[in-house]
């Protein structure tokens, strides 16, 4: 119980007075005493002065943490892809990030239950937008970041990666995010380094954190996931996205459509629960959701594509094609997008229609989450 | 490990005797003088009166030629932290096998006289395992240039081989059958067309696609069958297809040897006992050259041993040291070994499969010797004294740190066998025995 709520109780009045007395909202005082909100400055002062002392700003944090740690139905030390993980698992790390958005838009501080922990940035293959995104993350739960820049020379000789596990685990970091051009690599590392390890992509086989956030994003504008009909165009042969994303939302209950030529579909996904098709005009069919994928530039000439013209004719997302899904489809796209391949340039940039820009800015929040999570998990494992 | 001790005669008794080749299956003894076969029989079943010889009471065991591994990987030259002659010798011993095939892709590969040489010398120096070295059909592996065959066949090669590779340019393969009939050698090709399988480290599909790793597609096996089988039939000549893993390759050969083409098949015990499920979360001992297939086609490769559609059993040992598996898959070395699994694993056939131990026996002795024209692999007098004595009853639990092998590269630690070697005797002369068994055996 709430030490402010055990202070109600002992001096029998109700919260109703209390809010009054206080001249905010029962609603605030209810989030206050769940845990969800902090009182600002003046309200805290306001409730020191009127319970006499009793009640002091530590009381309203270890609400928040206890909250933090009771709330979580996700107990793992790491999160190394989406298979396997449970609709409360999802859950959980969707809501916390929802609280966090709130939090940052509201009440803006730099957390300072995380200082001294270290989070270690590994990417064995380019990235801007994830690594940026994790860094910021890290950095607004006040956890040291440190960036490991991988020469390139060595990332195709095998012996480094066990080497550099080796070095990482001396340092003692408490998260290691890790993206690698092989798959398996993160679970390879999670056996041998003893700290939360959380992929960050792993070749072709997932990227958890993206779907995560394309799941908020969804989940935010539409409300739910569960029944809506979503569906995933590109490249899905060799898209980790749309691999993570084809099990996370099937797993929350949606209908998942996938729709790309013959040469970039691949087999077995349809064991996942998700619709098989070749063309928009069926796979759109009311969806509410179209999510495009990015097609590698190397793909596009050869033996899987004839050519970028001829894929964005059939497969690029154009007003046309959109308007074989739902009126009110909203378009998401993980980015960097090729204008003009997948992607109708136009559209791309319809902030009505489509969430690229919200996508960006809710992988901080998830990414948040996820590491708030993973260390709350290992300091329970160590108790 | 190996006795220096050579004794001229020995006489075993109390044995049940498996000869494949003369189809003799019975209680019996057997006398070796001299490195060869001197008689066996039922007649010699209890014989005590022989006082010059060495008596080995084999405890009603079952006493058969020694296994002939059609292909093996043994180190040597080039990787010899994986694997070498002697660490090979002593494990293939341990585990029945007195001959064995090394494969040409060593470094420097075997597509030249002195490689042949530098290997017959090893094995001498050795004195173990018979090793007979297979050459490389073209030089350097490279698929272009024929190698020199009756000269490399003259120093002693067995037959020839591109290792895991197979000869991509048709025009080349079709030659190296033709000229190959010269000499009357044979040709063995592991089938998997090289384009479908470039870059693949697992059997393709879903579960490949679930991992995220790029597959080798089971056509891609079945397109090499056909083609190769298409130019036997128009050039003639004897080839040998190993590693055969896939269902639809199973009917294309048996469609093949109808057409009374000379064409024979093998498999390793991996295939009919483990499917691609193995790999789970990117286990690199699971991966493997050709890859582990589906349930479907394991359980055809099964049963096209128990039905006589897979000639030979084979190891295809291949030993890879932990720096070379301890890796994301993609990077690790593909291989399993496979000397001391290849009997416990290979009984599953005769204890499960109702597969009449006489005939597996036979795809591990006699078949092998007859394709590679070898006069051991039979139990025959005059023929030379290749001989194991296993036991086939008692609990054999395989572990991984018992293996004898330098790299311990294998899926089947902790498999509950049967199949222990009691004995194994090269050219008369005892080169394994059971420490324990050997106590009661020898008793006078």
């Amino acid at each position: 119980m709430h030490a402010l709520d055990k202070w109600i109780k002992d001096n029998s009045i109700s919260r109703k007075i209390l809010a009054n007395n206080l001249n905010i909202s029962i609603a605030s005082l209810s989030r206050y005493l769940s845990g969800d909100r902090i009182p600002k400055q003046e309200i805290m002062e306001k409730i020191i002065s009127y319970t006499d002392g009793k009640i002091n700003p530590s009381n309203f944090y270890i609400a928040k943490n206890n909250k933090n740690n009771n709330f979580s139905e996700y107990r793992k030390d790491h999160l190394l892809g989406i298979e396997d993980l449970k609709e409360s698992e999802i859950s959980s790390l969707l809501n916390r990030a929802d609280d966090i958005i709130r939090e940052n838009r509201i009440e803006p501080t730099v957390n300072q239950k995380y200082r001294g922990k270290t989070l270690v940035n590994l990417f064995f293959e380019d990235s801007t937008r994830t690594k940026t995104s994790f860094e910021l993350a890290a950095k607004r739960l006040g956890i040291d970041v440190i960036n490991m820049q991988i020469e390139t020379s060595s990332i195709r000789k095998g012996e480094s990666l066990l080497d550099t596990a080796m070095t990482l685990n001396a340092m003692q970091p408490d998260i290691l995010v890790i993206r690698h051009s092989l798959s398996g690599t993160p679970h390879l590392l999670a056996n041998k380094i003893n700290c939360g390890v959380i992929n960050a992509g792993d070749g072709q086989h997932e990227h958890p954190t993206q779907a995560l956030l394309d799941a908020l994003a969804i989940r935010r504008r539409k409300k739910r996931i569960k029944g809506l009909n979503i569906a995933i165009c590109g490249d899905i042969a060799h898209s980790r996205v749309a691999r993570s994303n084809i099990k996370l939302l099937i797993t929350m209950g949606a209908s998942v459509n996938l729709i790309a030529p013959s040469t970039l579909m691949a087999e077995g996904l349809s064991d996942y629960g998700a619709n098989i098709f070749n063309n928009f005009k069926d796979g759109l069919n009311e969806v509410d959701i179209v999510m495009i994928l990015r097609l590698q530039k190397e793909r596009m000439q050869g033996s899987y594509i004839p050519s970028a013209k001829e894929y964005f004719k059939f497969y690029g997302l154009d007003r046309e094609k959109l308007s074989l899904a739902k009126s009110d489809a909203l378009v998401m796209h993980p980015g960097p997008i090729n204008r003009g391949v997948e992607i109708d340039s136009e559209l791309a940039d319809d902030i009505n229609r489509t969430l690229i820009l919200e996508q960006v800015e809710l992988g901080v929040a998830i990414r948040m989450s996820v590491i708030e999570h993973l260390i709350n998990n290992l300091e329970h494992k160590n108790d | 490990m190996i006795e220096s001790k050579n004794k001229n005669k020995i006489v075993f008794k109390n044995a049940r005797i498996i000869d494949p080749h003369s189809g003799f299956d019975d209680k019996a003894g057997l006398i070796v003088q001299n490195k060869v076969i001197k008689d066996f029989g039922k007649h010699l079943f209890k014989n005590d009166n022989i006082d010059d010889a060495l008596i080995i009471d084999c405890h009603n065991n079952i006493l058969c030629p020694g296994f002939i591994d059609l292909n093996a990987n043994i180190g040597e030259p080039g990787e010899e932290f994986k694997e070498n002659v002697n660490t090979a010798s002593d494990a293939a011993l341990a585990s029945g096998i007195t001959s064995i095939v090394c494969m040409p892709n060593t470094n420097p590969i075997i597509d030249q006289i002195p490689i042949i040489q530098y290997i017959e010398k090893r094995a001498k120096e050795t004195n173990g395992v018979k090793i007979y070295a297979s050459a490389s059909i073209t030089k350097n592996l490279e698929g272009e240039k024929l190698t020199e065959m009756g000269l490399l066949l003259e120093a002693g090669a067995i037959l020839f081989s591109e290792a895991n590779q197979v000869i991509k340019n048709t025009k080349v393969m079709r030659q190296a059958l033709t000229y190959a009939k010269n000499f009357d050698a044979t040709i063995m090709i592991s089938p998997q067309d090289p384009d479908l399988s470039k870059n693949g480290v697992m059997n393709g599909g879903a579960l490949a696609n679930k991992l995220g790793l790029p597959g080798i597609p089971k056509v891609a096996e079945i397109l090499q069958v056909e083609r190769d089988i298409r130019l036997l039939e128009n050039t003639g000549g004897k080839l040998h297809f190993f590693n055969i893993t896939t269902k639809e390759a199973i009917i294309a050969i048996e469609n093949a040897k109808n057409k009374e083409l000379n064409l024979t098949c093998s498999t390793a015990p991996h295939y009919f006992t483990l499917n691609e499920t193995a790999v789970d979360e990117w286990k690199t001992f699971a991966k493997v050259f050709p890859p582990l297939r589906s349930e479907i086609d394991r359980e055809a490769i099964y049963n096209a041993v128990i039905n006589d559609k897979i000639d030979i059993i084979s190891s295809h040992h291949t030993p890879q040291d932990q720096d070379s598996k301890r890796l994301p898959f993609e990077q690790a070395e593909f291989g399993i070994i496979g000397f001391e699994t290849l009997l416990p694993i290979s009984l599953d056939l005769y204890f499960n499969g109702k597969m009449e131990l006489i005939k597996l026996i036979d795809k591990l002795t006699y078949q092998p010797a007859k394709l590679l024209n070898l006069n051991s692999g039979k139990l025959k007098i005059g023929s030379p004294a290749d001989i194991t004595l296993i036991d086939i009853n008692t609990p054999h639990k395989l572990k991984l740190e018992n293996m004898i092998s330098k790299s311990k590269n294998s899926l089947f630690d902790d498999y509950d066998g049967k199949g222990k070697i009691l004995y194994t005797i090269v050219d008369g002369r005892i080169v394994y025995s059971d420490p324990n068994f050997k106590k009661s055996a020898e008793k006078k």
